[in-house]
Protein backbone atom coordinates (compact mmCIF):
# COMPACT_ATOMS: atom_id res chain seq x y z
CA UNK A 1 0.00 0.00 0.00
CA UNK A 2 2.68 2.46 1.06
CA UNK A 3 5.02 1.23 -1.68
CA UNK A 4 2.20 1.64 -4.12
CA UNK A 5 1.58 5.19 -2.94
CA UNK A 6 5.26 6.05 -3.25
CA UNK A 7 5.25 4.60 -6.75
CA UNK A 8 2.32 6.84 -7.73
CA UNK A 9 4.01 9.81 -6.08
CA UNK A 10 7.19 9.09 -8.03
CA UNK A 11 5.32 8.81 -11.33
CA UNK A 12 3.64 12.12 -10.53
CA UNK A 13 6.99 13.75 -9.86
CA UNK A 14 8.39 12.42 -13.13
CA UNK A 15 5.33 13.66 -15.00
CA UNK A 16 5.51 17.02 -13.25
CA UNK A 17 9.21 17.36 -14.07
CA UNK A 18 8.42 16.92 -17.72
CA UNK A 19 5.61 19.48 -17.54
CA UNK A 20 8.01 21.90 -15.88
CA UNK A 21 10.71 21.41 -18.50
CA UNK A 22 8.27 22.12 -21.31
CA UNK A 23 6.42 24.97 -19.57
CA UNK A 24 9.38 26.98 -18.28
CA UNK A 25 9.79 28.60 -21.70
CA UNK A 26 6.14 29.66 -21.64
CA UNK A 27 6.72 31.24 -18.24
CA UNK A 28 9.70 33.09 -19.69
CA UNK A 29 7.85 34.51 -22.71
CA UNK A 30 4.92 35.53 -20.52
CA UNK A 31 7.02 36.99 -17.71
CA UNK A 32 9.71 38.63 -19.82
CA UNK A 33 8.03 39.69 -23.04
CA UNK A 34 4.47 39.67 -21.71
CA UNK A 35 3.61 37.46 -24.67
CA UNK A 36 0.89 34.79 -24.57
CA UNK A 37 2.42 32.08 -26.71
CA UNK A 38 -0.18 29.37 -27.21
CA UNK A 39 2.07 27.77 -29.83
CA UNK A 40 4.59 26.81 -27.17
CA UNK A 41 3.52 23.15 -27.31
CA UNK A 42 4.30 23.10 -31.02
CA UNK A 43 7.99 23.63 -30.18
CA UNK A 44 7.83 20.67 -27.80
CA UNK A 45 6.26 18.60 -30.58
CA UNK A 46 9.01 19.67 -32.98
CA UNK A 47 11.62 18.45 -30.53
CA UNK A 48 9.81 15.12 -30.37
CA UNK A 49 9.76 14.71 -34.14
CA UNK A 50 13.42 15.72 -34.43
CA UNK A 51 14.23 12.95 -31.96
CA UNK A 52 12.12 10.34 -33.78
CA UNK A 53 13.44 11.32 -37.21
CA UNK A 54 17.06 11.15 -36.10
CA UNK A 55 16.52 7.73 -34.55
CA UNK A 56 14.45 6.07 -37.29
CA UNK A 57 16.00 7.64 -40.42
CA UNK A 58 19.61 8.02 -39.41
CA UNK A 59 19.96 5.60 -36.54
CA UNK A 60 21.19 8.23 -34.11
CA UNK A 61 21.14 6.88 -30.53
CA UNK A 62 18.35 8.25 -28.32
CA UNK A 63 20.64 10.08 -25.89
CA UNK A 64 22.48 11.79 -28.75
CA UNK A 65 19.19 13.07 -30.22
CA UNK A 66 18.38 15.04 -27.06
CA UNK A 67 20.94 17.87 -27.45
CA UNK A 68 20.15 18.01 -31.17
CA UNK A 69 16.42 18.34 -30.41
CA UNK A 70 17.28 21.19 -28.03
CA UNK A 71 19.46 23.02 -30.56
CA UNK A 72 17.07 22.49 -33.49
CA UNK A 73 14.00 23.83 -31.67
CA UNK A 74 15.99 26.69 -30.11
CA UNK A 75 17.13 27.69 -33.60
CA UNK A 76 13.61 27.54 -35.04
CA UNK A 77 12.41 29.51 -31.98
CA UNK A 78 15.07 32.18 -32.48
CA UNK A 79 14.22 32.55 -36.18
CA UNK A 80 10.46 32.82 -35.50
CA UNK A 81 11.10 35.29 -32.66
CA UNK A 82 13.12 37.54 -34.97
CA UNK A 83 10.71 37.30 -37.88
CA UNK A 84 7.23 36.94 -36.35
CA UNK A 85 6.90 37.10 -32.56
CA UNK A 86 8.82 40.35 -32.19
CA UNK A 87 6.20 42.23 -34.20
CA UNK A 88 3.51 41.34 -31.69
CA UNK A 89 5.22 42.19 -28.38
CA UNK A 90 3.33 45.47 -28.17
CA UNK A 91 0.09 44.01 -29.57
CA UNK A 92 -2.92 43.17 -27.41
CA UNK A 93 -3.12 39.77 -25.75
CA UNK A 94 -6.04 38.89 -28.03
CA UNK A 95 -3.88 39.50 -31.11
CA UNK A 96 -1.11 37.38 -29.58
CA UNK A 97 -3.56 34.57 -28.81
CA UNK A 98 -5.01 34.63 -32.31
CA UNK A 99 -1.55 34.70 -33.87
CA UNK A 100 -0.14 31.89 -31.77
CA UNK A 101 -3.23 29.65 -32.00
CA UNK A 102 -3.00 30.11 -35.79
CA UNK A 103 0.63 29.07 -35.62
CA UNK A 104 -0.42 26.02 -33.58
CA UNK A 105 -2.92 24.87 -36.21
CA UNK A 106 -0.32 25.39 -38.93
CA UNK A 107 2.13 23.29 -36.93
CA UNK A 108 -0.47 20.52 -36.52
CA UNK A 109 -1.23 20.53 -40.24
CA UNK A 110 2.46 20.55 -41.14
CA UNK A 111 3.22 17.66 -38.77
CA UNK A 112 0.29 15.63 -40.15
CA UNK A 113 1.50 16.26 -43.69
CA UNK A 114 5.10 15.38 -42.92
CA UNK A 115 4.74 12.46 -40.54
CA UNK A 116 1.12 11.33 -40.72
CA UNK A 117 -1.50 11.35 -37.99
CA UNK A 118 -0.34 8.30 -36.05
CA UNK A 119 1.54 8.00 -32.78
CA UNK A 120 5.31 7.94 -33.19
CA UNK A 121 7.23 5.12 -31.57
CA UNK A 122 10.33 5.70 -29.53
CA UNK A 123 12.75 2.94 -28.70
CA UNK A 124 14.55 3.74 -25.50
CA UNK A 125 18.04 2.34 -25.03
CA UNK A 126 18.18 -0.83 -22.92
CA UNK A 127 20.01 1.09 -20.27
CA UNK A 128 16.92 3.23 -19.59
CA UNK A 129 14.31 0.47 -19.73
CA UNK A 130 12.88 -1.65 -16.99
CA UNK A 131 12.95 -0.99 -13.30
CA UNK A 132 15.59 -0.35 -10.71
CA UNK A 133 15.35 -1.01 -7.03
CA UNK A 134 15.90 2.04 -4.84
CA UNK A 135 15.56 1.51 -1.07
CA UNK A 136 13.47 -1.58 -1.71
CA UNK A 137 11.14 0.22 -4.12
CA UNK A 138 10.77 -0.68 -7.78
CA UNK A 139 11.07 2.54 -9.79
CA UNK A 140 10.93 2.97 -13.56
CA UNK A 141 14.46 3.58 -14.82
CA UNK A 142 13.35 6.01 -17.49
CA UNK A 143 11.30 8.05 -15.03
CA UNK A 144 14.28 8.20 -12.72
CA UNK A 145 16.37 9.41 -15.65
CA UNK A 146 13.74 12.06 -16.47
CA UNK A 147 13.75 13.41 -12.93
CA UNK A 148 17.56 13.47 -12.86
CA UNK A 149 17.75 15.40 -16.15
CA UNK A 150 15.19 17.94 -15.01
CA UNK A 151 16.89 18.39 -11.63
CA UNK A 152 20.19 19.05 -13.40
CA UNK A 153 18.58 21.51 -15.82
CA UNK A 154 16.77 23.30 -12.99
CA UNK A 155 20.04 23.83 -11.11
CA UNK A 156 21.75 24.99 -14.29
CA UNK A 157 18.91 27.45 -14.96
CA UNK A 158 18.97 28.76 -11.40
CA UNK A 159 22.74 29.24 -11.67
CA UNK A 160 22.37 31.02 -15.01
CA UNK A 161 19.69 33.36 -13.70
CA UNK A 162 21.08 34.06 -10.23
CA UNK A 163 24.86 33.88 -10.57
CA UNK A 164 25.83 35.12 -14.01
CA UNK A 165 26.03 38.57 -15.54
CA UNK A 166 23.66 37.41 -18.27
CA UNK A 167 21.13 36.36 -15.63
CA UNK A 168 21.36 39.74 -13.92
CA UNK A 169 20.73 41.41 -17.28
CA UNK A 170 17.66 39.22 -17.84
CA UNK A 171 16.33 40.11 -14.39
CA UNK A 172 16.90 43.81 -15.00
CA UNK A 173 14.97 43.56 -18.28
CA UNK A 174 12.08 41.86 -16.46
CA UNK A 175 12.10 44.51 -13.72
CA UNK A 176 12.10 47.52 -16.05
CA UNK A 177 12.81 47.06 -19.76
CA UNK A 178 13.05 50.81 -20.47
CA UNK A 179 15.59 51.52 -17.75
CA UNK A 180 17.56 48.37 -18.65
CA UNK A 181 17.69 49.57 -22.25
CA UNK A 182 18.71 53.03 -21.09
CA UNK A 183 21.65 51.73 -19.05
CA UNK A 184 23.11 49.83 -21.98
CA UNK A 185 21.49 46.39 -21.80
CA UNK A 186 20.45 45.05 -25.21
CA UNK A 187 16.97 44.02 -24.14
CA UNK A 188 15.98 42.81 -27.63
CA UNK A 189 18.92 40.42 -27.76
CA UNK A 190 18.08 39.16 -24.28
CA UNK A 191 14.51 38.52 -25.40
CA UNK A 192 15.73 36.55 -28.43
CA UNK A 193 18.15 34.46 -26.39
CA UNK A 194 15.60 33.72 -23.69
CA UNK A 195 12.95 32.85 -26.27
CA UNK A 196 15.42 30.47 -27.94
CA UNK A 197 16.34 28.94 -24.59
CA UNK A 198 12.67 28.48 -23.67
CA UNK A 199 11.72 26.87 -26.98
CA UNK A 200 14.88 24.75 -26.87
CA UNK A 201 13.92 23.39 -23.45
CA UNK A 202 10.41 22.72 -24.74
CA UNK A 203 11.93 20.78 -27.63
CA UNK A 204 14.10 18.81 -25.22
CA UNK A 205 11.01 18.14 -23.09
CA UNK A 206 9.09 17.00 -26.17
CA UNK A 207 11.85 14.55 -27.06
CA UNK A 208 12.20 13.27 -23.50
CA UNK A 209 8.44 13.04 -23.18
CA UNK A 210 7.60 10.81 -26.15
CA UNK A 211 7.60 7.76 -23.91
CA UNK A 212 5.37 9.43 -21.30
CA UNK A 213 3.17 11.91 -23.19
CA UNK A 214 3.17 10.26 -26.61
CA UNK A 215 3.77 12.08 -29.88
CA UNK A 216 1.29 12.79 -32.65
CA UNK A 217 0.29 15.96 -34.50
CA UNK A 218 -2.37 16.91 -31.93
CA UNK A 219 0.28 17.17 -29.21
CA UNK A 220 0.33 21.02 -29.06
CA UNK A 221 -3.44 21.17 -28.46
CA UNK A 222 -3.70 18.13 -26.21
CA UNK A 223 -1.21 19.49 -23.69
CA UNK A 224 -1.76 23.22 -24.16
CA UNK A 225 -4.03 23.33 -21.12
CA UNK A 226 -1.42 21.63 -18.95
CA UNK A 227 1.33 24.06 -19.96
CA UNK A 228 -0.96 27.02 -19.39
CA UNK A 229 -2.02 25.62 -16.01
CA UNK A 230 1.59 25.37 -14.88
CA UNK A 231 2.22 29.01 -15.72
CA UNK A 232 -1.15 30.28 -14.48
CA UNK A 233 -0.81 28.48 -11.15
CA UNK A 234 2.95 28.99 -10.74
CA UNK A 235 3.16 32.59 -11.87
CA UNK A 236 5.06 33.89 -14.86
CA UNK A 237 8.67 35.01 -14.93
CA UNK A 238 10.11 32.81 -12.19
CA UNK A 239 11.69 29.35 -12.04
CA UNK A 240 10.40 28.31 -8.64
CA UNK A 241 6.71 29.04 -9.31
CA UNK A 242 6.28 26.86 -12.39
CA UNK A 243 8.45 24.14 -10.80
CA UNK A 244 6.22 23.86 -7.73
CA UNK A 245 3.06 24.16 -9.82
CA UNK A 246 4.20 21.49 -12.30
CA UNK A 247 5.06 19.06 -9.50
CA UNK A 248 1.75 19.65 -7.71
CA UNK A 249 -0.23 19.26 -10.93
CA UNK A 250 1.77 16.21 -12.01
CA UNK A 251 1.30 14.43 -8.70
CA UNK A 252 -2.42 15.20 -8.42
CA UNK A 253 -3.07 14.26 -12.05
CA UNK A 254 -1.33 10.89 -11.78
CA UNK A 255 -2.73 10.14 -8.31
CA UNK A 256 -6.24 11.17 -9.37
CA UNK A 257 -6.22 8.98 -12.45
CA UNK A 258 -4.85 6.07 -10.43
CA UNK A 259 -6.99 6.19 -7.29
CA UNK A 260 -10.26 7.68 -8.60
CA UNK A 261 -10.23 7.00 -12.33
CA UNK A 262 -13.92 8.03 -12.69
CA UNK A 263 -13.18 11.65 -11.82
CA UNK A 264 -9.42 11.63 -12.39
CA UNK A 265 -9.50 14.00 -15.33
CA UNK A 266 -11.35 16.63 -13.33
CA UNK A 267 -8.99 16.71 -10.40
CA UNK A 268 -6.37 19.04 -11.82
CA UNK A 269 -9.03 21.50 -12.99
CA UNK A 270 -10.56 21.55 -9.52
CA UNK A 271 -7.08 22.04 -8.13
CA UNK A 272 -6.46 24.89 -10.55
CA UNK A 273 -9.65 26.68 -9.54
CA UNK A 274 -8.82 26.31 -5.85
CA UNK A 275 -5.21 27.44 -6.28
CA UNK A 276 -6.14 30.42 -8.41
CA UNK A 277 -8.75 31.52 -5.87
CA UNK A 278 -6.13 31.25 -3.12
CA UNK A 279 -3.25 32.76 -5.16
CA UNK A 280 -4.72 34.93 -7.95
CA UNK A 281 -1.24 36.05 -9.13
CA UNK A 282 0.19 32.53 -9.04
CA UNK A 283 2.10 30.79 -6.26
CA UNK A 284 5.17 32.97 -6.76
CA UNK A 285 3.72 35.48 -9.19
CA UNK A 286 5.60 38.64 -9.96
CA UNK A 287 2.81 40.18 -11.91
CA UNK A 288 -0.86 40.18 -11.09
CA UNK B 1 35.69 73.10 -28.48
CA UNK B 2 33.57 70.61 -30.33
CA UNK B 3 29.90 69.94 -29.92
CA UNK B 4 29.24 66.82 -27.85
CA UNK B 5 25.46 66.78 -27.77
CA UNK B 6 23.11 68.69 -30.04
CA UNK B 7 19.35 68.89 -30.44
CA UNK B 8 18.03 70.48 -33.59
CA UNK B 9 14.31 71.33 -33.89
CA UNK B 10 13.50 68.20 -31.90
CA UNK B 11 9.86 67.22 -31.58
CA UNK B 12 9.15 64.11 -29.58
CA UNK B 13 6.65 62.47 -27.26
CA UNK B 14 4.89 59.22 -26.52
CA UNK B 15 2.67 57.64 -29.17
CA UNK B 16 0.94 60.47 -31.00
CA UNK B 17 1.42 63.05 -28.26
CA UNK B 18 3.99 65.81 -28.80
CA UNK B 19 5.75 66.97 -25.62
CA UNK B 20 8.99 68.39 -27.01
CA UNK B 21 8.10 70.82 -29.76
CA UNK B 22 11.08 72.25 -31.61
CA UNK B 23 13.72 72.05 -28.87
CA UNK B 24 17.17 73.39 -29.76
CA UNK B 25 20.24 72.82 -27.60
CA UNK B 26 23.98 72.47 -28.08
CA UNK B 27 26.46 71.30 -25.46
CA UNK B 28 30.25 71.30 -25.68
CA UNK B 29 32.46 68.59 -24.30
CA UNK B 30 32.90 69.03 -20.55
CA UNK B 31 30.14 71.62 -20.27
CA UNK B 32 27.51 71.58 -17.52
CA UNK B 33 23.91 72.65 -18.01
CA UNK B 34 21.03 73.16 -15.60
CA UNK B 35 17.82 72.30 -17.44
CA UNK B 36 14.99 74.18 -15.74
CA UNK B 37 11.29 74.60 -16.30
CA UNK B 38 7.92 74.09 -14.70
CA UNK B 39 6.29 70.70 -14.23
CA UNK B 40 5.26 69.25 -17.56
CA UNK B 41 7.54 71.56 -19.57
CA UNK B 42 9.26 68.50 -21.06
CA UNK B 43 12.51 68.24 -19.06
CA UNK B 44 12.34 64.48 -18.46
CA UNK B 45 11.09 63.95 -22.00
CA UNK B 46 14.14 65.80 -23.33
CA UNK B 47 16.50 63.48 -21.44
CA UNK B 48 14.52 60.40 -22.48
CA UNK B 49 14.61 61.62 -26.09
CA UNK B 50 18.40 61.84 -25.94
CA UNK B 51 18.35 58.22 -24.68
CA UNK B 52 15.97 57.17 -27.47
CA UNK B 53 13.15 56.20 -25.14
CA UNK B 54 10.53 58.47 -26.71
CA UNK B 55 9.05 58.66 -30.16
CA UNK B 56 10.95 61.17 -32.28
CA UNK B 57 8.47 63.04 -34.48
CA UNK B 58 10.98 65.37 -36.10
CA UNK B 59 14.39 66.99 -35.83
CA UNK B 60 17.80 65.55 -35.04
CA UNK B 61 19.63 64.41 -31.91
CA UNK B 62 23.38 64.50 -32.53
CA UNK B 63 26.14 62.99 -30.42
CA UNK B 64 29.73 63.73 -31.39
CA UNK B 65 28.44 64.96 -34.73
CA UNK B 66 26.53 61.77 -35.49
CA UNK B 67 22.75 61.51 -35.92
CA UNK B 68 21.42 59.09 -33.29
CA UNK B 69 18.01 58.54 -34.93
CA UNK B 70 18.62 54.88 -35.76
CA UNK B 71 20.41 53.93 -32.54
CA UNK B 72 18.42 52.03 -29.90
CA UNK B 73 18.79 53.22 -26.28
CA UNK B 74 21.36 50.56 -25.28
CA UNK B 75 23.65 51.62 -28.13
CA UNK B 76 23.46 55.27 -27.07
CA UNK B 77 24.29 54.21 -23.55
CA UNK B 78 27.26 52.18 -24.69
CA UNK B 79 28.41 55.05 -26.92
CA UNK B 80 28.86 57.11 -23.75
CA UNK B 81 25.55 58.69 -22.73
CA UNK B 82 24.61 57.75 -19.16
CA UNK B 83 21.16 58.40 -17.74
CA UNK B 84 20.05 58.67 -14.14
CA UNK B 85 16.29 58.25 -14.50
CA UNK B 86 13.67 60.07 -12.53
CA UNK B 87 12.59 57.98 -9.54
CA UNK B 88 15.99 56.28 -9.78
CA UNK B 89 15.07 53.25 -11.93
CA UNK B 90 16.11 50.60 -9.43
CA UNK B 91 15.91 46.92 -10.37
CA UNK B 92 14.23 45.16 -7.41
CA UNK B 93 15.65 41.76 -8.30
CA UNK B 94 19.25 42.93 -8.63
CA UNK B 95 21.62 43.46 -5.72
CA UNK B 96 23.58 46.69 -5.33
CA UNK B 97 26.63 44.90 -6.67
CA UNK B 98 24.75 43.56 -9.69
CA UNK B 99 23.41 47.04 -10.48
CA UNK B 100 27.01 48.13 -10.97
CA UNK B 101 28.71 45.05 -12.42
CA UNK B 102 26.10 44.43 -15.14
CA UNK B 103 26.63 47.85 -16.68
CA UNK B 104 30.26 48.72 -15.81
CA UNK B 105 32.54 49.60 -18.71
CA UNK B 106 36.28 50.12 -18.84
CA UNK B 107 37.51 53.50 -17.64
CA UNK B 108 38.79 55.34 -14.60
CA UNK B 109 35.60 54.83 -12.57
CA UNK B 110 35.66 51.15 -11.65
CA UNK B 111 33.09 49.48 -9.40
CA UNK B 112 35.59 49.71 -6.51
CA UNK B 113 36.06 53.42 -7.18
CA UNK B 114 32.27 53.88 -7.08
CA UNK B 115 32.19 52.17 -3.68
CA UNK B 116 34.91 54.58 -2.52
CA UNK B 117 32.70 57.48 -3.60
CA UNK B 118 29.64 56.00 -1.85
CA UNK B 119 30.82 54.10 1.24
CA UNK B 120 27.24 53.46 2.37
CA UNK B 121 26.65 51.42 -0.81
CA UNK B 122 29.78 49.40 -0.17
CA UNK B 123 28.24 48.19 3.07
CA UNK B 124 25.09 47.03 1.30
CA UNK B 125 26.57 45.23 -1.71
CA UNK B 126 24.24 42.27 -1.52
CA UNK B 127 21.01 44.14 -0.70
CA UNK B 128 18.31 44.24 -3.38
CA UNK B 129 17.97 47.62 -5.11
CA UNK B 130 14.54 48.39 -3.72
CA UNK B 131 15.52 47.71 -0.08
CA UNK B 132 17.74 50.79 0.05
CA UNK B 133 16.72 54.13 1.52
CA UNK B 134 15.78 56.89 -0.91
CA UNK B 135 19.20 58.49 -0.57
CA UNK B 136 21.01 55.21 -1.09
CA UNK B 137 18.88 54.45 -4.14
CA UNK B 138 19.83 57.81 -5.61
CA UNK B 139 23.49 57.19 -4.88
CA UNK B 140 23.21 53.80 -6.56
CA UNK B 141 21.53 55.35 -9.61
CA UNK B 142 24.39 57.85 -9.87
CA UNK B 143 27.05 55.21 -9.18
CA UNK B 144 25.49 53.03 -11.89
CA UNK B 145 25.89 55.90 -14.35
CA UNK B 146 29.47 56.65 -13.26
CA UNK B 147 30.77 53.08 -13.70
CA UNK B 148 29.72 53.33 -17.35
CA UNK B 149 32.48 55.96 -17.61
CA UNK B 150 30.29 58.12 -19.82
CA UNK B 151 31.09 61.23 -21.85
CA UNK B 152 27.63 62.66 -21.16
CA UNK B 153 25.77 62.36 -17.86
CA UNK B 154 22.02 63.05 -17.83
CA UNK B 155 20.56 63.49 -14.34
CA UNK B 156 16.79 63.61 -13.92
CA UNK B 157 15.90 65.24 -10.59
CA UNK B 158 18.51 63.42 -8.53
CA UNK B 159 17.69 65.43 -5.36
CA UNK B 160 13.95 64.73 -5.43
CA UNK B 161 12.58 63.55 -2.10
CA UNK B 162 15.91 63.40 -0.27
CA UNK B 163 16.74 64.64 3.21
CA UNK B 164 18.57 68.01 3.23
CA UNK B 165 21.78 66.51 4.55
CA UNK B 166 21.84 63.97 1.69
CA UNK B 167 21.05 66.74 -0.79
CA UNK B 168 24.12 68.65 0.43
CA UNK B 169 26.26 65.53 0.11
CA UNK B 170 25.10 64.81 -3.45
CA UNK B 171 25.43 68.46 -4.39
CA UNK B 172 29.06 68.40 -3.28
CA UNK B 173 29.69 65.25 -5.27
CA UNK B 174 28.06 66.61 -8.44
CA UNK B 175 29.99 69.88 -8.08
CA UNK B 176 33.22 67.86 -7.91
CA UNK B 177 32.28 65.77 -10.95
CA UNK B 178 31.41 68.89 -12.93
CA UNK B 179 34.55 70.66 -11.71
CA UNK B 180 36.75 67.87 -13.08
CA UNK B 181 35.45 68.88 -16.52
CA UNK B 182 35.70 65.46 -18.14
CA UNK B 183 32.00 64.86 -18.51
CA UNK B 184 29.24 66.84 -20.14
CA UNK B 185 26.52 67.08 -17.49
CA UNK B 186 22.83 67.91 -17.93
CA UNK B 187 21.06 68.38 -14.61
CA UNK B 188 17.25 68.50 -14.55
CA UNK B 189 16.17 69.90 -11.21
CA UNK B 190 13.11 71.41 -9.56
CA UNK B 191 15.28 73.35 -7.12
CA UNK B 192 16.53 75.92 -9.64
CA UNK B 193 18.94 77.67 -7.26
CA UNK B 194 20.60 74.42 -6.29
CA UNK B 195 21.08 73.42 -9.94
CA UNK B 196 22.35 76.86 -10.92
CA UNK B 197 24.86 76.92 -8.10
CA UNK B 198 26.81 73.96 -9.48
CA UNK B 199 26.43 74.36 -13.27
CA UNK B 200 28.00 76.74 -15.77
CA UNK B 201 25.03 77.28 -18.05
CA UNK B 202 21.27 77.13 -17.80
CA UNK B 203 18.46 76.53 -20.24
CA UNK B 204 14.76 76.93 -19.52
CA UNK B 205 12.12 74.75 -21.15
CA UNK B 206 8.58 75.92 -21.63
CA UNK B 207 5.92 73.91 -23.44
CA UNK B 208 8.52 71.72 -25.12
CA UNK B 209 10.82 74.52 -26.30
CA UNK B 210 13.97 76.13 -24.95
CA UNK B 211 12.85 79.70 -24.26
CA UNK B 212 15.84 81.11 -22.40
CA UNK B 213 19.55 80.36 -22.17
CA UNK B 214 22.05 82.13 -19.94
CA UNK B 215 25.15 81.50 -17.82
CA UNK B 216 23.99 80.04 -14.51
CA UNK B 217 25.65 82.82 -12.50
CA UNK B 218 23.78 85.45 -14.48
CA UNK B 219 20.41 83.78 -13.94
CA UNK B 220 20.98 83.30 -10.24
CA UNK B 221 21.79 87.03 -9.94
CA UNK B 222 18.54 87.95 -11.64
CA UNK B 223 15.79 86.68 -9.33
CA UNK B 224 12.95 88.38 -11.19
CA UNK B 225 13.76 86.63 -14.50
CA UNK B 226 14.24 83.34 -12.69
CA UNK B 227 10.92 83.85 -10.91
CA UNK B 228 9.16 84.62 -14.17
CA UNK B 229 10.61 81.59 -15.98
CA UNK B 230 10.46 78.77 -13.48
CA UNK B 231 8.46 79.69 -10.40
CA UNK B 232 5.24 77.81 -9.92
CA UNK B 233 2.41 80.06 -11.08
Amino acid sequence: MIANFIGVLFDGIAYGSLLFLISIGLSVTLGLMNFVNLAHGAFAMLGGYVCVMLMTRWGVPFLATLPIAFIATATVGAVLERTLYRRLYKASHLDQVLFSIGLTFMAIAAATYAWGPSQQPVRLPDLLRGQVEVFGLQLGTYRLFLVAVVVAITFALAWLMEKTRFGAQVRSAVDDADVANGVGINVNLIFSLMFALGTGLAGLGGALGIDVLGLDPTFPLKYMVYFLLVVAVGGAGTIRGPLVAALVLGIFDVAGKYYVPQVGAFIIYTLMVLLLIAFPAGLYGRRA
Amino acid sequence: MTERLGLERVSAGYGESVILDGAELALQAGESLALLGRNGAGKSTLLRTVMGLTRLHGGTVRYDGRDLARDPPWKRSRAGIAWVPQERGMFPSLTVDEHLTTVARAGPCTVDRAYDLFPSLAMRRSSPGNRLSGGEQQMLAIARALVMNPAVLLLDEPMEGLAPVIVQELKGLLATLIGQGGMTVVLVEQHARLALSITARAAVLERGRIVHQAPSAQLIADPSTLQRLVAVA
